[in-house]
């Protein structure tokens, strides 16, 4: 039996789509069970993306799909095994700067201090301490687009795919971090004692991904 | 900041006692003696032979200035012990600590954690990596844990591998840190950069870093190389497996052609020890032939430790509790104290654990306690003689 944990909400439809692609069970998500046995030997868990990699470090999951901002976020014990290339955004920071202003001369004004309001904390913290930018990080649960426009945060750090809810609250992308796709992890453990039908999963995974992939240099 | 300061309480302490203890005793009997590394080492020792540990290192300042750091591995003080002052010991020198280890994780926050381990100091042939290696299977034996599996790499036949592939300088160094990290994501894009290697190439080198083989299919599970850079590693890993047959070890053993330790100083054969249904490694270890060097002797070595809260762990969901011993509580009445201490004694020297109640409290109390505390029984001890209380 093997263990799959798979983020509930955005990439859920996708991900089943792959999977089938793969010539694995779908996935039967929106019947609001959160386990379930989908035949062949597969066993699906759904949680949070972020919860996926605690999953799978815990052991309570032999694989997990989850986005690449997810393995920054929680790094070591796991093996990033294929690039899925589903769920493709970036991690970005965004802000309302006066009109004309760039990312650099933002910055400037702000004596390289900023407040980010961010779901992203290590992300975060690396990318300012790359640029030499001294951070305060207000970690925050969601709808992190409020933080600038009541002034609680200067900028956000966060996930973004068309770029739409930034534009409807008056925010502008100001620069990339990480460009973001979904992973597959396993647990280091599982993958000794269950290797056979995690190499077979994998490679089916492999197949359906496919060209998508490769059309595009994978990320580090 | 989270800081894990490696406590343990009661029934994990002990369980984490016993373990140590175990491993200790078995470890005596191959003749591996018990040294205690220090507890802080010079900054730059822990740079020795390795490029990721500084990051995970906890440094302090002395009165003096000097950049410290607490001990984040055991092997490199033991390293200077055996270089320096064990210089004059005959070889090999067979050495065995348990102490913690301080690291910073990868997300910052700190952790003490526990190992036991061995060093096999002065021993280059294969059979001081059979010995290491046969000696930490025996140790899951001893400890009742039956169902692991070894997981086992050759540093220098994963350097000729990639060598005679095709594989830069310059790559190579991305491919063993993306090994290291375990990111198969990162060692694709690696390989990818690589001009001489075509599509094909590619994707063959990559099932072969990444996909297990068992021992029984032979080294890298492929016949003997042609190339002379790799026939050297392949002998090397070929004996041990030998070895390992002789004491009956094929089938716990699995070959991880990719697999790379997070410590670089490893130079040959390294492994990493699973058991089923845990979530973490329960250790490693591997060949380092050069980290003696940085002392100023040229020794070869190899040595595994264990994670000790893996194994109390992987006792403790097996439903073992060896370390648990339910007391007996001696309850002295009318004043007869003397003879609760001479009950208590007899109890203790027939290997038992006895508590002597401390009085001045109805006897109700005492009852009430010795069955929160688990005890095995209460014996009242009086001047007409004794009496066990049901609980």
């Amino acid at each position: 039996m093997i263990t799959v944990a798979l983020p509930k909400g955005r990439l859920a439809e996708e991900v089943s789509d792959l999977f089938v692609r793969a010539g694995l069970p779908p996935v039967a998500a929106g019947d609001g069970r959160l386990l379930m046995e989908a035949g062949e030997g597969v066993r699906y868990l759904l949680s949070r993306p972020g919860d996926v990699v605690t999953y799978v470090k815990e052991g309570a999951a032999d694989l997990g799909v989850t986005g690449k901002d997810m393995l920054v976020e929680n790094p070591g014990g796991y093996y990033e095994l294929l690039d899925l290339g589903i769920g493709r955004c970036r991690l970005s920071v965004a802000g309302a700067p006066p009109a004309g202003m760039g990312w650099e001369s933002f910055l400037a004004a702000r004596a390289n201090r900023v407040r980010v309001a961010t779901k992203h904390p290590l992300a975060a913290h690396g990318y300012f301490a790359s640029l030499g930018v001294q951070a305060e990080i207000i970690p925050l649960g969601g709808a992190l687009e409020l933080a600038p426009q009541v002034g609680l945060a200067d900028v956000i750090v966060d996930l973004v795919q068309t770029g739409r809810t930034l534009k409807a609250n008056g925010l502008v992308e100001l620069a990339e971090i990480l460009p973001v796709t979904a992973r597959l992890i396993a647990n280091p453990v599982s993958l000794r004692f269950k290797a056979e039908a995690v190499d077979r999963l994998v490679r089916g995974l492999r197949a359906a991904v496919g060209g998508a992939v490769d059309a595009h240099a994978p990320g580090r | 900041m989270v800081v894990d300061g490696g406590e343990a309480l009661l029934e994990e302490a002990a369980r984490r006692r016993w373990v140590e203890g175990r491993l200790a005793e078995l470890w005596s009997a191959w003749g591996y003696r018990e040294v205690v590394p220090p507890a802080w080492l010079p900054w730059e020792e822990v740079g020795f032979g390795t490029a990721g540990l500084p990051a995970q290192a906890c440094k302090f300042l002395d009165p003096l200035g000097r950049v410290l750091s607490l001990r984040p591995d055991n092997t490199i003080p033991i390293a200077r012990l055996a270089a320096t002052d064990l210089a004059g010991q005959p070889r090999p020198l067979r050495l065995l600590y348990r102490t913690e280890v301080y690291r910073r994780r990868k997300g910052g926050e700190a952790a003490a954690l526990p190992q036991s381990g061995l060093e096999l100091i002065g021993g280059a042939s294969p059979q001081a990596d059979a010995e290491v290696l046969a000696l930490a299977a025996e140790s899951l034996r001893t400890l009742g844990l039956e169902d692991f599996r070894i997981a086992v790499g050759h540093v220098g036949l994963l350097a000729a591998t990639l060598e005679e592939a095709g594989v830069t300088a310059e790559a190579r160094r991305r491919v063993m840190a993306a090994l290291a990290d375990r990111n198969y994501v990162a060692l694709e894009a690696a390989l990818t950069g690589i001009p001489s290697l075509a599509a094909a190439e590619r994707a063959d080198l990559l099932r072969r870093l990444t996909v297990p083989v068992p021992a029984g299919a032979g080294p890298a599970g492929a016949p003997a190389p042609d190339g002379d850079g790799r026939m050297a590693p392949w002998r090397n890993l070929s004996e041990v497996l030998a070895l390992l047959d002789l004491y009956g070890l094929r089938d716990h053993v699995v070959i991880e052609p990719g697999l790379v330790r997070d410590l670089e100083y490893y130079t040959g054969l390294v492994f990493e020890i699973a058991a089923p249904g845990l979530a973490r490694p329960l250790g490693g270890g591997g060949r380092y032939d050069g980290l003696l060097s940085w002392f100023g002797t040229d020794e070869p070595a190899t040595g595994f430790a264990f994670e000790v809260r893996e194994l109390a762990r992987a006792l403790a969901d097996r439903g073992r509790d060896p370390a648990a011993r339910r007391p007996v509580l001696v309850v002295a009445r009318d004043g007869a104290a003397p003879a609760a201490w001479e009950r208590a004694r007899g109890i203790r020297a027939a290997g038992g654990v006895a508590e002597v109640d401390l009085g001045r409290r109805p006897l109700e109390e005492s009852l009430a306690y010795a069955r929160r505390r688990g005890c095995r029984a209460v014996v009242a001890v009086s001047a007409r003689g004794e009496e066990e209380i049901p609980l």
